[in-house]
C-alpha cells in the first residue's frame, strides 16, 4: 500500500505585522509510524500541523498532498486521506462518545448522512481501539479528561485517514493518562494511520516519536531520530540553558529535566 | 438521564411534536372571541355558506397557520444562529436581526412610491431583507474580532441594535400620518391580527427556501456546534455552511418579521427547550424547533386573542412577557 505524504515546499505564513513567521523551506510528513512536532511556546507548532491539515493557507510555497495540491482540494477529500484532530475547545453542546465517534464518518457519507454497514464497522473498530465501547452512551461531561481525549481519538480513527494529525492530544492530561494515550497512538496496526503530533512534553515524545521535528521560532531546529534531535547543544539554543539531557532509565531514549537553580548561579557558588 | 435520552429514536420524538403542532392546528380554530358551533361549521363545510364556517374557515385558521409557520421559522432560525455565533442565547431578535429587518420592512411601508408587487411577493419583503442583511453584518463584523467578544458582548451588541432599530422606527413613525401611525404600531409590537391566507403565502415566498436551506446542513451544525476546527478536519466545508446559514437565517427572518413584525424570544427559547427534551442531535433539533416553535407561537396567540376578549393583544408581548424572565434566566445560569 503507497502512503500519500504530505510533502511542504517553500513555505512562508504569518499570522499578523508584529514580525513573527513561519518558514519551512522543505518537509514531508507521513513516513514514521509517530512523528513528534516539539519546541518551546510560540515555535510554530500548531501552525505547522493547520497547514498540513490544509485549515491554514500558506502565504508562500506550496503544500502537496500525494500528488495533489492542497489548497485546491475539497475540505471532503482532504479529509478523506487526513484526520485532524484540534486542540480541545468546549463544545457547545453535550454529546454522546457514540455520536462524535459517528461524526468521523462524514467525509465518506452521503448528503442524508444514512450510516451504511462499513460506517457501522468503522465506528465499532475506532470505539474498540480506544476501549470506549462500554462508555459509547456517556455524554463528553460525564468522562473523565483522558477519557474525553481517547473520546475525540475515537472520531478521528472512525473517519480512517491514512495520516492523523494530532494537537496536544496530551495536554493537561496526569502523567498516566498522557501517557496511555501516546501508547494507545503506538498501538495503532502497522496498517493503520500515520500519526504526526505536536506536544509539550518533550520526553514522552523522545520516548514515544519515531522522528521528533524540533521547532524554534518558527524555524526547523532539527528533524530525526530522538537521540539525534535531544542533545545538550540543542536544548540549550531552544530552551536556554537550565536543562539537563540525561538517559531514559528504561529505554535509553534522551530525556529533558529543569536543573534547580540557573546554570550562571551555580557557576558562582563554586 | 442520558441514557433515557438514547433510547428513545430519534423519529419518535418528531412524530410527538408533529402531533402536538396537529392537535393546536384542530383545536384553536375553536377557541376566540365568538363561540363557533361546530354543527354550523359542518354545514359550512357541506356548501352552504355560514357564519360560523367563515370566521373558522377565513379568519382563525389562516391566522393560526401563519403563527405556526413564523414561530416554527422564528425558531429554527435561532436554533442555527446558536451554533453559528457558538452562543444558546443567539436568536433573531436578540442579535438585532429582526431589528434590522423591522426597519426595512418599516421603510418599505413608509414609502409607498417604492412599493413594486410580484405575486405574493411584495417590496416590503425585499426592504425586510435587506435590512436583516445589514444588522447580520454588522453583529458578525463585531463577533469576528478576535479575542475580545464574549458571550455576553455578542448578546449585548445584538441587543443594542434591536433597540437603536426601535429608535429609528419611531423617528420614522414621527413622520408618518396618524391615520397610519396605528396599523404600523400594531405591527412593531408583534402579532397577527389583519390575516387571510394571502398572507400565508406571502410569509413562504422568502420563508420556505429560507427554511429548506437551513434545514439542509442539520448535520453540519453538528460538527460546528462540536468544535469549528474539528468540523474542517472532518471535512465540512466550514465557510459554506457559515455564508447559507447567514442567506438562510436572513431570509426566514425578514419573512417572519414583513408579515408578522419582530416577535422576539421564540427563537432562544425553543431550541433550548427541544434540547432538553430530545437531546442534541441538529436534525432532531430543527424539525423539533419548526413544530414546537409553531405550536408555542399559535398558543401564544391563542392566548394573545381571548384573555381580554374581544380585546386582541399582539402575540409579542405575550412572547416578551413569558420569553424575557425565561432569557434571563438562561443568562443568569451560564455563569
Amino acid at each position: 500500500m503507497t502512503r500519500t505524504l504530505i510533502h511542504f515546499n517553500r513555505i512562508c505564513f504569518t499570522y499578523g505585522e508584529n514580525g513573527w513567521n513561519l518558514s519551512i523551506p522543505e518537509l514531508e510528513l507521513g513516513n514514521e509510524r509517530i512523528t513528534c512536532i516539539v519546541g518551546p511556546n510560540g515555535s510554530g507548532k500548531s501552525t505547522l500541523l493547520r497547514l498540513a491539515a490544509g485549515i491554514l493557507t500558506p502565504l508562500g510555497g506550496s503544500i502537496r498532498l500525494g500528488d495533489a495540491l492542497l489548497p485546491g482540494m475539497s475540505r471532503r477529500s482532504i479529509a478523506r486521506c487526513i484526520g485532524f484532530l484540534p486542540q480541545e475547545t468546549p463544545p457547545l453542546f453535550d454529546y454522546t462518545v457514540k455520536m462524535i465517534t459517528t461524526m468521523g464518518r462524514y467525509p465518506h457519507s452521503s448528503w442524508v448522512g444514512t450510516l451504511t454497514d462499513t460506517d457501522r464497522q468503522a465506528i465499532c473498530a475506532a470505539l474498540n481501539a480506544v476501549d470506549m465501547h462500554e462508555l459509547q452512551n456517556r455524554p463528553l461531561s460525564h468522562l473523565s479528561g483522558g477519557e474525553r481525549r481517547r473520546a475525540m481519538i475515537a472520531a478521528v480513527l472512525a473517519q480512517q485517514p491514512q495520516l492523523m494529525l494530532l494537537d496536544e492530544p496530551t495536554a493537561s492530561l496526569d502523567i498516566h493518562h498522557a501517557a496511555a494515550v501516546m501508547r494507545l497512538i503506538a498501538g495503532f496496526e502497522n496498517n493503520g494511520p500515520r500519526v504526526v503530533l505536536v506536544t509539550h512534553d518533550i520526553n514522552l515524545a523522545a520516548l514515544f516519536a519515531d522522528r521528533l521535528i524540533m521547532l524554534h521560532a518558527g524555524r526547523i531546529a532539527a528533524d530525526g531520530p530522538p537521540a539525534e534531535v535531544i542533545t545538550p547543544e540543542l536544548m540549550e539554543q531552544t530552551y536556554g540553558e537550565d536543562l539537563l539531557v540525561r538517559a531514559h532509565p528504561e529505554s535509553g531514549v534522551p530525556m529533558v529535566v529543569a536543573r534547580r537553580a540557573e546554570k550562571r548561579q551555580e557557576g558562582n557558588q563554586s | 438521564m442520558h441514557s433515557k435520552r438514547t433510547s428513545i429514536p430519534a423519529h419518535v420524538f418528531i412524530l410527538i411534536y408533529l402531533l402536538l403542532c396537529i392537535a393546536v392546528l384542530l383545536l384553536l380554530p375553536w377557541i376566540g372571541a365568538e363561540k363557533l358551533s361546530w354543527e354550523q361549521v359542518l354545514l359550512h363545510l357541506q356548501g352552504d355558506s355560514t357564519a360560523d364556517g367563515l370566521i373558522l374557515l377565513r379568519q382563525r385558521l389562516p391566522r393560526i397557520l401563519l403563527a405556526i409557520i413564523t414561530g416554527g421559522a422564528l425558531a429554527m432560525t435561532g436554533a442555527a444562529l446558536q451554533v453559528l455565533f457558538r452562543n444558546p442565547l443567539a436568536e433573531p431578535w436578540t442579535l438585532g436581526i429582526s431589528g434590522g429587518a423591522a426597519i426595512g420592512a418599516f421603510a418599505g411601508q413608509l414609502f409607498p412610491a417604492i412599493n413594486i408587487n410580484l405575486g405574493p411577493f411584495n417590496s416590503v419583503q425585499g426592504f425586510a431583507l435587506l435590512g436583516a442583511a445589514g444588522a447580520m453584518l454588522l453583529v458578525w463584523s463585531f463577533a469576528q474580532r478576535p479575542g475580545t467578544i464574549t458571550t455576553h458582548t455578542l448578546l449585548l451588541a445584538g441587543v443594542t441594535i434591536s433597540i437603536v432599530s426601535g429608535g429609528i422606527m419611531m423617528l420614522m413613525a414621527y413622520f408618518v400620518s396618524p391615520f397610519q401611525l396605528v396599523s404600523f404600531h400594531r405591527w412593531m409590537m408583534g402579532g397577527f391580527d389583519v390575516i387571510g391566507y394571502r398572507e400565508v403565502v406571502s410569509l413562504l415566498v422568502l420563508g420556505l427556501p429560507g427554511l429548506l436551506l437551513l434545514g439542509s446542513m442539520a448535520r453540519e451544525y453538528n460538527h460546528l456546534a462540536f468544535s469549528e476546527e474539528m468540523a474542517l478536519g472532518h471535512g465540512v466545508d466550514v465557510a459554506r455552511v457559515q455564508k447559507l446559514t447567514f442567506i438562510g437565517a436572513g431570509l426566514a427572518t425578514a419573512a417572519c418579521v414583513s408579515v408578522a413584525g419582530p416577535i422576539g424570544f421564540i427563537g432562544m427559547v425553543v431550541p433550548h427547550i427541544v434540547r432538553n427534551i430530545s437531546g442534541y442531535d441538529y436534525r432532531v433539533v430543527l424539525p423539533g424547533a419548526f413544530l414546537l416553535g409553531g405550536t408555542l407561537l399559535a398558543v401564544c396567540d391563542g392566548i394573545a386573542r381571548t384573555v381580554i376578549a374581544p380585546t386582541e393583544i399582539p402575540a409579542g408581548i405575550i412572547t416578551a412577557i413569558i420569553g424575557g424572565p425565561v432569557f434571563l434566566y438562561l443568562l443568569a445560569r451560564k455563569d
